[in-house]
C-alpha cells in the first residue's frame, strides 16, 4: 500500500535519506522505529507528500504521492505538532476538514465528541492531549485508508493512551484501514503492529513482520558458552550465568543447547525493545556505560 | 485532477475569509473614509475638487501598496512557520490551488471598498463624473500591480522578515539607484546635470508621476471675503480637465507586470521548499543577491541621511552604510548574531572595492564625459536656462545661436581645466565638481555669477544636458548678456507674452500707468536709499520704450544683476496695467542697471532722474 523504493533525500550537505526502500502492506499496523535523526520525520513527510524526494519513488496505493490532491485525501497524517490555523477552534478545524476531505462523515465526527467532549475555544489554548485527541477526532471522521502517526501517543496519560490505540485498531479491524506508527514507545508499538521497520542513519537497517523479527534473535541464558554457529549480537555474564543475545531460531537454538546438556539454559523471545538495542549496537549505536 | 483543487479550494479559502475578512473590512473602511473626506462633498467655495481628487488618487495608490504588503503577509504567513507549512503541504490541495485560493481573495478583497467609494463619488459628484470609473479601474490596476508584486516577494521569502526586505528592494530600489546617480555619481563629473530626475525602476514614483487627469488651465474667480473680494484659482466653473492616456497606460502596464509577478510565482511556490519555513529566503541562490543589494541600498541610504542633514561627511557615512547593511543582512541571512568572521569579510572588501573603483573611475572620468562637446551641425536645438524671472529659457535652432551657446560651454571647461591643474589628486577624484558661489566680497559688494543650464537635443534624437556656472570675468558674457536682454526675457511676465519687438508696443494699449521706483541716493547710483516714486507722463511711456529697447539691443537690459557691468542696479520701472486674472491692477516690472545707459539717459534728459555722479 505504501512504497518507497530507493529514496534518497539531501538537505544542504546533509544525507537524510540514503537510497531508503520501504513497503508497508496493506491493512497491515507497521512501525517505525530508529534513533533520534534517523530519518523516521523525513520517511513520514515523504508519504505525506510533503517532501520530493532527490531520486526514488513515492506511491501510495501505487499512485504518487507528490502534489496529488486525490492520493493525499485517502492520508490521515497526524504529526508530532498538530496541525491547526492560528486562532482557530474545534468547529473551525470541523467546518475546514469537512470541506477539505470529500469522504468526511460527520456522524462519526458527532460519535468522537460525544464520547471525547472537548472544550470550546481555540484549539492553541488545549492541553498538549486535548490537542492530539482533536486531531484524532479530525483525522478519524475523515475516514482515510491510509493512516500516519507520527508519535501519536507522546504526552498523553495512560488512559488516553489506551484510548488512541484502540480507536486506531479498531480502524484496521472495520475498515481494514493500513496504519504507519513513528514512534519512540516500542513496548506499546509493540502490542499493535505486525509489521516493523528500524532505520538508523537515513538507511532502513531491517524491515520484517513482528513474528519474523522475534523469531529470528532469541536471548540465551545459559551456564556454560553458546552454542556454537550462531551470530552472537551481544553477552554478558553474572556469576556462572551467560547471557547471549544470538540471531536464530528458537527452536533451533534449544535443540542446540540441549545437545550441549549444560547445568542450566533457557531460551527467552526478545521484546521489540530489545530487537531494537541489539540491532542497531551492531552499527555502533549502543547504551554506553556513562560515569559522571 | 478536479479544477477547484487545481486553482481554487473552497475550504481554505471559507477559512481564509474568517481569518483575513478583518483586515478586508478595514481596508474598506480607510478608503470610504478616504473618499469621505476627500472627494470634497457637496459644494465647496474654497476648494478645488480636481486638486482633491488629484490627492485622492495619491492616497489610493499608497494605501493600495501598504495594503498588498500587509494582506500577502497573513496570505502566504502560513509558509513561514514549519509546522504550518508542512500541514499544508500534507492536505489534500496542490500548490496551485492553495495558491490561487490566496490569489482571489486577495483580489476579491478589495472590491467591496472600491465599489463602495465609487458608489460614495457617484451619490456626492455633480462634475467630473467621468473619473469614477477611472479611479476604480485604476485602483484595481494598481493593487494588481501590488499584489502580484507582493506575492512574487512573499514565494521568494522563507519568513516575515525576508517578505518585507525583498518588497522593499523591489519597490525603492529604483530610488537607491537614482540617488546614487544623482547625488553620488553625477557630482563628480564638472557640469553634469539631470533635469529629467525622475525616479527610476521605482513604479510607486512612476505611477505617481503620471497623472490620470490634468487641470488645462485656470480661472481666477472671485469671491467675496471678510476683507473683501478673496480670489483663487479654480477649474469649477470651465471644463478644463483631460484625461491624460499615459497615466491610466502606466497602470495598465504595471497591471501586466503584476500578472506576471504572479504567474512567475506559482511557478516559483513549485519549486519552494517547505524546509525553508523560517529562513529569510525560500531559495539560497538569491542570498548573493540580497546580500549586495541591502548593503548597497544601505550605503546609499546613510549617504543620504547625511545629505539631508547638510554633512559633509558624505562618504564616510556610505561607507559605515555598506559595513552596516552587510553585516545586518548577514545576520538576517544566518540568523545568528555572530557573523563576523575573517570569511565573511571578504564579500565586504570585494563590495567596497567595487564601489571605490566606481567612484575613482567617475571621478578621474576615464569616458570623458566632461570634456564632450557635439559639433554645430549635429545640433538640432539647444536649450539655454538662466533661472533668473518668469521667461528664463532660450531655445536656439539657428546655427549662429548654437555655436555662441557652445562657445560659453568651451569657456566653462577652459576654466575647469584651469581649475583642476591646481587640485590635489585625491580631491581631483572624490571632491564635489560642484562649485559654491561666494556672493559677498571684501570690497562690500556682490559676485556677479550664477547657473546655466544647458539642454542639446541632437539630430541622431539623443538628448543630454550641462550646468555650469558664468563668472563676470568668463570670457564670453556677452552672449548672455545680449541673449538675456532681449524683448521676450526682460517684457514677459504672467499674462503678458512678448515674443518680438512689437509685442512690447502693445504693452502701451493696455498701460493705466507707468512709475519710475528710484532706488539710491541721488547722484551715488550704488548708494541706498528709500524708494523714491515718480510717474512718467503718458506722452513719454512711447520714448522711454524706444530707450529700453535701445538698451535691449546692446545688451544692456537684461532682469540680472549678474548679466551687467555695473552690479548695483539703479531702477524700476513699473508698468502698471490691468489684471487678466485679478480684481485690479497688475504691473509689468522692468529693472534699470548702471550700465543700462540709453535708458537712465533719458530718464535724466527728460528730468524723471537726477544726475549721475557715481
Amino acid at each position: 500500500m505504501l512504497e518507497m523504493k530507493n529514496v534518497t533525500k539531501i538537505f544542504g550537505d546533509f544525507k537524510a535519506l540514503d537510497d531508503l526502500s520501504l513497503h508497508v502492506p496493506q491493512g497491515s499496523v507497521y512501525g517505525l522505529v530508529g534513533p533520534n535523526g534517523a530519518g523516521k520525520t523525513t520517511v513520514i513527510r515523504h508519504l505525506t507528500g510533503i517532501y520530493q524526494p532527490d531520486s526514488g519513488s513515492v506511491t501510495v496505493g501505487g499512485q504518487p504521492v507528490w502534489n496529488d490532491p486525490a492520493v493525499k485525501e485517502r492520508i490521515g497524517y497526524i504529526s508530532d505538532e498538530i496541525f491547526y490555523f492560528p486562532a482557530a477552534t474545534l468547529e473551525d478545524m470541523h467546518q475546514f476538514y469537512r470541506q477539505m476531505f470529500e469522504p468526511f462523515d460527520e456522524a462519526l465526527y458527532q460519535k468522537l465528541k460525544e464520547i471525547f467532549p472537548l472544550p470550546a475555544g481555540p484549539i492553541r489554548r488545549f492541553s498538549k492531549g486535548m490537542q492530539k485527541q482533536a486531531a484524532f477526532h479530525l483525522t478519524l471522521a475523515a475516514r482515510p485508508e491510509v493512516m500516519i502517526l507520527d508519535e501519536p501517543v507522546d504526552g498523553l496519560d495512560p488512559v488516553m493512551r489506551r484510548q488512541v490505540m484502540s480507536l486506531i485498531l479498531d480502524q484496521v479491524a472495520e475498515r481494514g484501514t493500513t496504519v504507519l506508527i513513528s514512534s519512540h514507545n516500542l513496548r506499546e508499538l509493540e502490542d499493535v503492529c505486525d509489521h516493523v521497520g528500524i532505520m538508523d542513519h537515513g538507511k532502513m537497517l531491517m524491515e520484517k513482520s513482528l513474528a519474523d523479527m522475534q523469531g529470528g534473535t532469541v536471548k540465551l541464558q545459559i551456564v556454560g558458552d553458546a552454542p556454537a554457529g550462531f551470530e552472537i549480537l551481544h553477552e554478558s555474564r553474572s556469576g556462572r550465568l551467560n547471557t547471549y543475545i544470538l540471531r536464530g531460531g528458537c527452536q533451533e537454538v534449544r535443540d542446540r543447547c540441549e545437545a550441549m546438556d549444560p547445568a542450566y539454559f533457557d531460551v527467552l523471545p526478545l521484546s521489540l525493545e530489545e530487537i531494537f538495542i541489539y540491532e542497531l549496537g551492531g552499527v555502533n549505536y549502543e547504551v554506553k556505560k556513562s560515569v559522571l | 485532477m478536479k479544477l477547484k483543487k487545481a486553482c481554487y479550494d473552497p475550504a481554505f479559502c471559507r477559512m481564509g475569509l474568517k481569518r483575513f475578512g478583518p483586515l478586508a473590512i478595514l481596508y474598506t473602511l480607510v478608503l470610504v473614509l478616504l473618499t469621505l473626506s476627500n472627494v470634497n462633498l457637496g459644494q465647496n467655495r474654497y476648494g478645488n475638487i480636481l486638486t482633491s481628487l488629484y490627492v485622492f488618487f495619491q492616497y489610493t495608490l499608497v494605501l493600495n501598496f501598504a495594503y498588498a504588503f500587509v494582506l500577502v503577509q497573513l496570505l502566504l504567513g502560513d509558509l513561514y512557520t514549519p509546522r504550518l507549512c508542512y500541514a499544508i503541504h500534507s492536505l489534500p490541495v496542490t500548490r496551485g490551488g492553495w495558491f490561487g485560493t490566496q490569489v482571489i481573495q486577495g483580489i476579491l478583497s478589495v472590491i467591496p471598498g472600491i465599489l463602495i467609494s465609487g458608489g460614495l463619488m457617484a451619490a456626492s459628484m455633480t462634475r467630473f463624473r467621468e473619473l469614477i470609473p477611472i479611479w476604480m479601474g485604476v485602483s484595481m490596476l494598481q493593487y494588481l500591480f501590488f499584489l502580484g508584486l507582493s506575492l512574487l516577494c512573499g514565494v521568494c521569502a522563507g519568513n516575515r522578515m525576508g517578505m518585507a526586505v525583498l518588497y522593499g528592494l523591489a519597490n525603492f530600489f529604483g530610488i537607491v539607484i537614482s540617488w546614487a546617480r544623482l547625488k553620488i555619481f553625477a557630482p563628480l563629473i564638472y557640469g553634469m546635470y539631470l533635469p529629467d530626475a525622475r525616479m527610476l525602476l521605482c513604479p510607486i514614483s512612476e505611477m505617481v508621476t503620471k497623472e490620470i487627469f490634468k487641470t488645462e488651465y485656470l480661472q481666477t474667480v472671485v469671491r467675496a471675503g471678510e476683507d473683501g473680494p478673496t480670489a483663487y484659482f479654480s477649474c469649477e466653473d470651465v471644463a478644463s480637465m483631460t484625461i491624460q492616456p499615459d497615466g491610466i497606460l502606466t497602470a495598465v502596464f504595471y497591471a501586466i507586470l503584476g500578472c506576471i509577478a504572479i504567474f512567475l510565482a506559482v511557478k516559483l511556490l513549485q519549486k519552494r521548499k517547505p524546509e525553508c519555513a523560517g529562513d529569510l529566503l525560500a531559495f539560497p541562490k538569491m542570498e548573493p543577491v540580497v546580500l549586495v543589494l541591502c548593503t548597497l541600498s544601505a550605503g546609499v541610504v546613510f549617504h543620504a541621511v547625511s545629505s539631508l542633514f547638510d554633512w559633509s561627511i558624505g562618504y564616510l557615512m556610505l561607507a559605515v552604510g555598506l559595513v552596516l547593511g552587510y553585516y545586518c543582512c548577514l545576520m538576517l541571512l544566518k540568523r545568528r548574531v555572530n557573523v563576523f568572521t575573517g570569511k565573511s569579510f571578504l564579500p565586504l572588501a570585494a563590495m567596497c572595492a567595487l564601489v571605490l573603483l566606481a567612484l575613482g573611475i567617475t571621478g578621474l572620468d576615464l569616458f570623458g564625459i566632461t570634456y564632450r562637446m557635439p559639433e554645430t551641425e549635429q545640433v538640432e536645438s539647444v536649450r539655454l536656462r538662466l533661472p533668473i524671472g518668469y521667461h528664463d529659457a532660450f531655445t536656439a535652432t539657428e546655427t549662429a545661436d548654437i555655436e555662441n551657446i557652445l562657445t560659453l560651454q568651451r569657456d566653462a571647461l577652459e576654466e575647469h581645466r584651469q581649475r583642476e591643474a591646481a587640485r590635489p589628486l585625491l580631491e581631483r577624484i572624490f571632491g564635489s565638481e560642484d562649485e559654491d558661489i561666494e556672493f559677498d566680497k571684501d570690497d562690500g559688494s556682490f559676485e556677479r555669477a550664477g547657473r546655466m543650464y544647458i539642454t542639446y537635443t541632437l539630430k541622431n534624437g539623443s538628448v543630454f544636458s550641462r550646468c555650469y556656472l558664468y563668472h563676470e570675468t568668463s570670457p564670453h558674457l556677452e552672449i548672455l548678456q545680449n541673449i538675456y536682454s532681449r524683448p521676450e526675457f526682460v517684457f514677459s511676465d504672467f499674462g503678458f507674452d512678448v515674443f518680438s519687438q512689437e509685442d512690447v508696443y502693445g504693452l502701451l494699449e493696455t498701460t493705466q500707468l507707468v512709475q519710475l521706483n528710484c532706488w539710491h541716493e541721488s547722484g551715488d547710483i550704488a548708494g541706498y536709499s528709500q524708494s523714491k516714486t515718480i510717474n512718467i507722463s503718458r506722452e513719454d511711456w512711447k520714448a522711454l520704450l524706444d530707450a529700453l529697447l535701445e538698451d535691449s539691443k546692446a545688451g544692456k537690459l537684461s532682469q540680472s544683476y549678474t548679466l551687467h557691468d555695473v552690479w548695483c542696479y539703479a531702477d524700476s520701472i513699473n508698468f502698471i496695467h490691468p489684471s487678466s486674472y485679478f480684481d485690479g491692477m497688475d504691473c509689468l516690472t522692468v529693472d534699470v542697471f548702471g550700465d543700462s545707459e540709453n535708458t537712465l539717459n533719458w530718464l535724466i534728459e527728460h528730468g524723471y532722474h537726477d544726475e549721475i555722479t557715481e
